[in-house]
């Protein structure tokens, strides 16, 4: 057996994860004292985790006060601009192309039929990107409501 | 939230926990409790559109909460992060050291509350911040990260203090189970 004792360290990770290397296990197995320092951290440990929570002894929504403040919407209302403004050129793109094909058909003749398939590839991928970031934001923005 | 009382009645309702873990343990029974909790509550409105989502709002709060503990504490100039570490801490460190004292398992002789009024006892001996910090991450469950995130202290920082306030507690613990002779 190790006969140094294990340093704190090696004994508080002991008594909170259990995990540790095979000599540690071997010294605590024949160490009475460093069992005891284990013990006593665990003891702690639990002491800790079982007290009781601390409660206010007033009520904490009468302090809220009568009027809140204002919240400054203008950065949300920014992006939400951003994006309207985007899927709003892209709609009437659409719609145009759409209404006035006869007479805009004469800028793709000549135009390989893959060199379009690229273009709307690239148009579908950036527009894809754009919207899984708008979608990460949104998730992100709920995990740090969610104050459970 | 903008005149919403029903998310502001929400927000109070699910920090007012880690809240009042904040203030009893930099605080400890002062008076000034309940005045700096409403201060707590009305700096977290003001700021609100400050948040910046890159935490959990608990979190926030509790950073919050933290700093205007510290801000309290430090206008009265008391001590804040100093811990005694003397020699009656200092352990032998081979195995032909005599042992001393012994702790009766925690789930057994003692109720909650008995535990409950020896750990308060024993906490006594740490300083706000280190009381503050061992609730969180033992009691409350808080990672090393999100403490430093309240705290604004270097994780190095935090699982130092941490490390020490564990000591502290254990050596008193042990003193005190050597002197009550269990």
């Amino acid at each position: 057996m190790n006969q140094v004792h294990l340093n704190e360290e090696q004994l508080q990770d002991y008594a909170i994860t259990g995990i540790t290397d095979p000599s540690v296990v071997q010294h605590l197995t024949g160490c009475a004292r460093c069992q005891v320092q284990v013990k006593a951290y665990q003891t702690l440990y639990s002491y800790i985790r079982e007290a009781k929570t601390p409660i206010l002894d007033f009520k904490a929504e009468e302090l809220i006060p009568d009027r809140l403040p204002a919240i400054n919407k203008e950065d949300s209302k920014e992006a939400w601009y951003l994006y309207g403004f985007l899927f709003g050129a892209i709609g009437l793109l659409t719609a145009g192309a759409v209404v006035f094909w006869g007479s805009i058909r004469w800028i793709f003749t000549g135009i390989v039929p893959w060199a379009i398939i690229i273009g709307f590839v690239l148009f579908s991928g950036l527009l894809m990107v754009q919207l899984m970031e708008l979608y990460n934001t949104y998730r992100k923005k709920l995990r740090a409501l969610n104050m459970e | 939230m903008d005149g919403d009382r029903h998310a502001a009645t929400l927000l109070v309702r699910r920090t007012e926990k880690l809240v009042a873990q904040i203030v009893f343990k930099m605080l400890g029974n002062h008076p000034d409790r309940k005045d700096l909790t409403q201060d707590i509550y009305l700096k977290t409105f003001r700021y609100l559109p400050r948040f910046r989502f890159q935490c959990k709002l608990s979190t926030w709060v509790a950073q919050i909460s933290y700093t205007t503990c510290l801000d309290h504490l430090q206008k009265y100039r008391l001590e804040l992060i100093t811990i005694s570490t003397g020699d009656e801490l200092s352990l032998g460190n081979t195995c032909s050291q005599e042992i001393s004292g012994d702790i009766p398992d925690a789930s057994q002789l003692l109720s909650i509350k008995e535990r409950s009024e020896i750990l308060e006892k024993l906490s006594t001996t740490l300083p706000p911040v280190y009381r503050t910090l061992i609730t969180l991450f033992h009691k409350e469950e808080l990672s090393v990260e999100e403490i430093r995130d309240i705290t604004g202290l270097p994780v190095g920082t935090v699982k130092n203090y941490l490390f020490r306030a564990r000591k502290v507690l254990k050596e008193s613990l042990l003193n005190h189970y050597s002197k009550e002779d269990l």
